[in-house]
């Protein structure tokens, strides 16, 4: 009952051209100064819209749009890693912001095989990231999640993960051992 | 009348909840579920407790729950951990024995411990059990080995003498099929495989601390002959050298294939 | 009564203006069936629970601290110094577990009594959105406590992302604000968890609501009494009219009776049991740790760890919107026809598999013996039975055994991993030679052990391994070790043996 008088006053006071479900829908189809107002309304909004689009979905999609992070980082001198060594090492990541607290902090395994020749793992286990640990006794690396096993030169040794362990790239500037860190390693690298 | 009770009711029970609610703060940290303290407070290694967890978590796997009976030397011997300096434990833990199974628990390893960790440790370890075991078992013998100055010929006769009953060179008894094993019986100590993954230290260390737990005696004895019977008489450190002298003797015994070196990384 | 009076009036005015007032007195007291009864409660306190969710939510975020560098702390200093602050927290936790477990039960009901079909499907579309977005709260609520659970559960959901062909590595990138996880990432799950979803699940409870006063409470259903689209409409609201009661207070009694409880529960466990979290820092460089999701998530992590490895990425990736595109289809797969359960068997029987599978799934999930122990080798000791009686050289074995972290993977005396099989009883399942290549070859899901064993220790361990014949364990079943292989001429054959050999040296210890 109190809806039907509802309708009524809101028909009443919306709609001076009774006979049409609505004014704007049927207006877009006329001529005239109405149909002018509505083409021109309908421009401006998707002009506008599409203006503002522009920073919100970029600010939303722009971490992915930022060029290449990966930057040289120097892990110290060379010859702190030993030869048949596989050593856990810190390095502040390049890529980074006022905010990232503990996060922007990072590690990596290195792998001396003899002091010209290396290997650079990534913690994160190939299956789903999980941080894998190395076991210097037994020479394997070990996930803690699903059970993903390594050797100690990075290949998948047992349990889920589809590869070997990600590895990061190398070089010695000088007196500088580096590796090219900053972006988190998945499956879509080419290493 | 009615209204007059509710009203009266309503007010009630809005002051009991004021009351509640502004006692609650106080009664609310007594409740179960408030979280401990943070950070939670430090528990050292030198105490009881800091010193059980960390063996718990670190040495129980070799060298037993409870400090012997493990695979590994016992370290619930008094003696041994007093004959030890406190700097060689420390450095034994913190980087462990290169060429053996004892890995590093400090330095480099991963989650390794701080070096006053292990410091108070080793502290731990000796208010523990710094008084366990019999006294007087190493006969005052050095816990380091001498290196190379005992005579093999001497040893073997010694190790026929004392040790061979116990440690006959050939298979243990089948256990499976011996109804009745003799429980001092423990097994070859002259076999090539076990004399090239120990050390001379831990030959010596065995020889003159024992192994209590497994029944085995230290320097002082009482050992068995090759009769069965008690053989009374103690080891001296040159009877230690060579008794090592003779066994180390035995590494090399057999010839083997290329292979890792033992242990090493 | 002249009070009342002046009431009815001042809500016509408020009514006259904003029409709000008769759409509450429809919603409080519009008829439902009588045979509305205990099983319609766990909607409503699915929703109660959300509006705890919301207040403590709220309070929360008047402390919280949504800085990767600074939430942890944030976190403590509620625990610890705020009055109470420890119990908003402990609230907005078990609420959220609760409110997902009123959600799945209620949402079983839905599906058992087939109350879903003709002309309510619209309802449960609504609903399987609502279940998802309550579930993104959850997910995104773990990150929120910012320890390492949180991180290292980014990057599984980052490795996942990662997955998807081509787009994968910018939908990573989007996801976690950045090419690694950083401060951006949690300002972005901040912004899912506080905004974007709930206020989706406002809009969705509302469109939820109102569909069900458009359709109606459904009756519990009754055999032989199909839904026909032709005369169903009509013959509900025939019934209805006749024989059903206002929601208000009649219907509603049942609904405050199991709210009130419910919540008086939820406050019981959550002063029991105290918050949730956090755990560890989320300190990257601190790995020594073993990441495992809230329990409500524990079903997904087995998954993961058991989907055979060639056709993961498949199954992860198509798996679930098969399944919510499944789910939500539903009332158009099966628009009319019977309701009652015991009419369609069907619909029980994917009911029953699907609740089994969960919860054994949840349960594997707990106990994770995909999962290496990875502190089992220091940890773990040998067993004394293992120790005893064993030459000095299968002593050295045993203790290759736990040096190589043999333990992390196979358990001894019970005690150990999970991920390969116990070895007490080895001895009698490989021969000497079999453990010899076992070790050095690996296969099974064992790696190879050959480059890092010299000629020693693999002696060593395999003369340790070859006493394993299980004669050292006490029978658990009478009579059951006689079965075993190789074990006639044991000494310990007799059960009751090895217990007083094992009691008398115990003594003698």
């Amino acid at each position: 009952m109190t809806k039907k008088t509802e309708e009524t006053t809101a028909t009443e006071e919306t709609d001076p051209n009774p006979g049409s479900p609505c004014e704007g829908c049927d207006g877009a189809n006329k001529g005239g100064r109405r149909g002018f107002l509505f083409a021109a309304g309908t421009t401006l909004l998707t002009v506008g819209g599409g203006l503002a689009a522009i920073p919100i979905v970029g600010v939303a999609i722009a971490p992915a749009e930022a060029s290449d992070p990966n930057r040289w980082v120097s892990l110290g001198k060379p010859a702190r890693f030993k030869p048949g060594q596989t050593v856990l090492v810190k390095f502040t990541n390049p890529w980074d912001s006022p905010t990232d607290g503990e996060t922007n902090e990072n590690v990596c395994y290195v792998r001396c095989i003899d002091p010209k020749t290396f290997q650079v793992f990534a913690v994160n286990c190939a299956h789903l990231g999980c941080p894998v640990e190395w076991f210097a006794q037994s020479r394997l690396f070990m996930c803690p999640c699903h059970g993903g096993v390594y050797y100690e030169d990075g290949s998948r040794a047992s349990g889920p993960p589809p590869r070997g362990l990600f590895e990061y790239e190398w070089r010695i500037d000088g007196d500088s051992f580096e590796i090219l860190g900053g972006r988190l390693p998945g499956l879509q690298e080419t290493t | 009348m009615s209204r007059m009770t509710r009203i009266t009711r309503t007010i009630a029970a809005s002051a009991l909840l004021t009351v509640l609610a502004g006692t609650a703060p106080s009664g609310c940290d007594r409740l179960p579920g408030k979280p401990p303290p943070y950070p939670p407070p430090v528990v050292l290694a030198s105490t009881p407790a800091g010193f059980q967890a960390t063996w718990t978590d670190r040495c129980s796997g070799c060298h037993g729950a409870d400090g012997a009976l493990g695979a590994g030397l016992p370290m619930r011997n008094g003696e041994y951990l007093r004959a030890v300096p406190e700097d060689t434990m420390f450095s034994i833990i913190r980087d462990g024995i290169p060429s053996s199974r004892m890995p590093g628990f400090g330095g480099d390893a991963i989650g390794g411990l701080d070096d006053e960790v292990i410091r108070s440790f080793v502290q731990g370890m000796r208010s523990a059990w710094g008084d366990a075991g019999a006294k007087g078992v190493s006969q005052g013998i050095p816990w380091k080995v001498d290196a190379g100055d005992g005579d093999p010929t001497r040893g073997a006769r010694l190790f026929a003498a004392k040790c061979a009953s116990c440690h006959p060179s050939d298979e243990p008894a089948d256990r499976a099929v011996d109804p009745d094993p003799d429980p001092l019986v423990a097994g070859s100590v002259t076999d090539p495989f076990y004399l090239r993954l120990v050390s001379d230290q831990h030959l010596h260390s065995n020889i003159v601390f024992g192994r209590a737990d497994l029944g085995m005696p230290g320097a002082t004895g009482p050992f068995r002959g090759p009769d069965g019977r008690t053989v009374e008489g103690t080891l001296d450190a040159g009877d230690v050298a060579d008794l090592v002298a003779y066994l180390g003797a035995g590494r090399s015994s057999l010839p083997s294939g290329p292979e890792v070196k033992d242990g090493a990384p | 009564m002249k009070q009342e009076g002046n009431v009815r009036k001042s809500l016509d005015w408020v009514d006259d203006r904003t029409g709000l007032v008769s759409v509450a007195e429809h919603a409080m007291f519009h008829k439902v069936p009588r045979s509305a009864k205990w099983w319609y409660v766990f909607g409503s306190a699915t929703l109660m629970f959300f509006m705890v969710q919301l207040v403590t939510g709220i309070l929360l975020t008047t402390i919280y601290v949504p800085s990767a560098a600074e939430a942890y702390q944030s976190l403590i200093y509620i625990d610890q110094r705020i009055p109470m602050g420890w119990m908003i927290r402990a609230l907005h936790g078990w609420s959220s577990n609760a409110m997902c477990v009123m959600m799945l039960i209620h949402m079983t009901q839905v599906f058992l009594h087939g109350t879903y079909k003709f002309p309510r499907e619209l309802t449960w579309v609504a609903g399987v959105f609502l279940c998802l977005t309550t579930l993104g709260l959850a997910f995104t609520g773990q990150i929120m406590r910012w320890d390492a659970n949180a991180y290292w559960g980014l990057g599984i959901g980052a490795a996942i992302v990662d997955r998807v062909p081509f787009a994968g590595n910018w939908l990573r990138s989007v996801v976690l604000g950045g090419p690694d996880i950083s401060g951006a990432t949690l300002s972005r799950f901040f912004a899912l968890h506080v905004f974007i979803l709930p206020g989706t699940l406002i809009g969705l409870i509302g469109v939820h609501l109102i569909l069900v006063l458009k359709g109606g409470i459904s009756e519990m259903p009754k055999v032989g009494q199909p839904i026909e689209r032709e005369t169903y409409r009509e013959d509900y609201e025939k019934r209805v009219k006749k024989t059903g009661v206002p929601f208000f207070p009649d219907a509603a009694r049942r609904d405050m009776v199991f709210c009130g409880a419910a919540l008086i529960a939820l406050i019981g466990i959550a002063s029991w049991y105290g918050p949730i979290g956090p755990g560890p820092l989320p300190d990257p460089q601190s790995i020594e740790v073993a990441p495992r999701p809230d329990t409500l998530f524990l079903w997904l992590f087995a998954v993961l760890a058991l989907l055979p490895p060639q056709t993961e990425t498949f199954l992860i990736l198509v798996g679930p919107p098969v399944a919510i595109a499944l789910l939500a289809a539903l009332p158009f797969l099966s628009p009319t026809g019977e309701r009652a359960p015991s009419r369609r068997p069907l619909s029980v029987i994917i009911l029953c598999i699907i609740v089994t599978a969960l919860l054994v799934l949840t349960w594997l999930g707990i106990g994770s013996p995909w999962s290496p122990v990875m502190k089992a080798w220091t940890s773990i000791p040998t067993p004394v039975e293992y120790v005893r009686h064993r030459s000095p050289l299968e002593l050295q074995g045993a203790i290759q055994l736990q040096y190589a972290q043999c333990r992390n993977c196979h358990s001894i005396g019970g005690e150990g991993g999970k991920r390969g099989p116990a070895l007490d009883d080895v001895a009698t399942r490989l021969s000497w030679d079999q453990l010899v290549r076992q070790i050095q070859q690996g296969g099974g899901n064992m790696p190879a052990y050959g480059k890092n064993l010299s000629s020693a220790e693999t002696q060593a361990l395999v003369a340790f391994l070859s006493t394993l014949d299980g004669g050292d364990l006490p029978a658990t079943i009478p009579g059951a070790m006689e079965m075993q292989p190789g074990r006639d001429e044991s000494p310990t054959v007799d059960p009751t043996a090895p217990l007083d050999e094992a009691d008398a040296s115990v003594a003698s210890r």
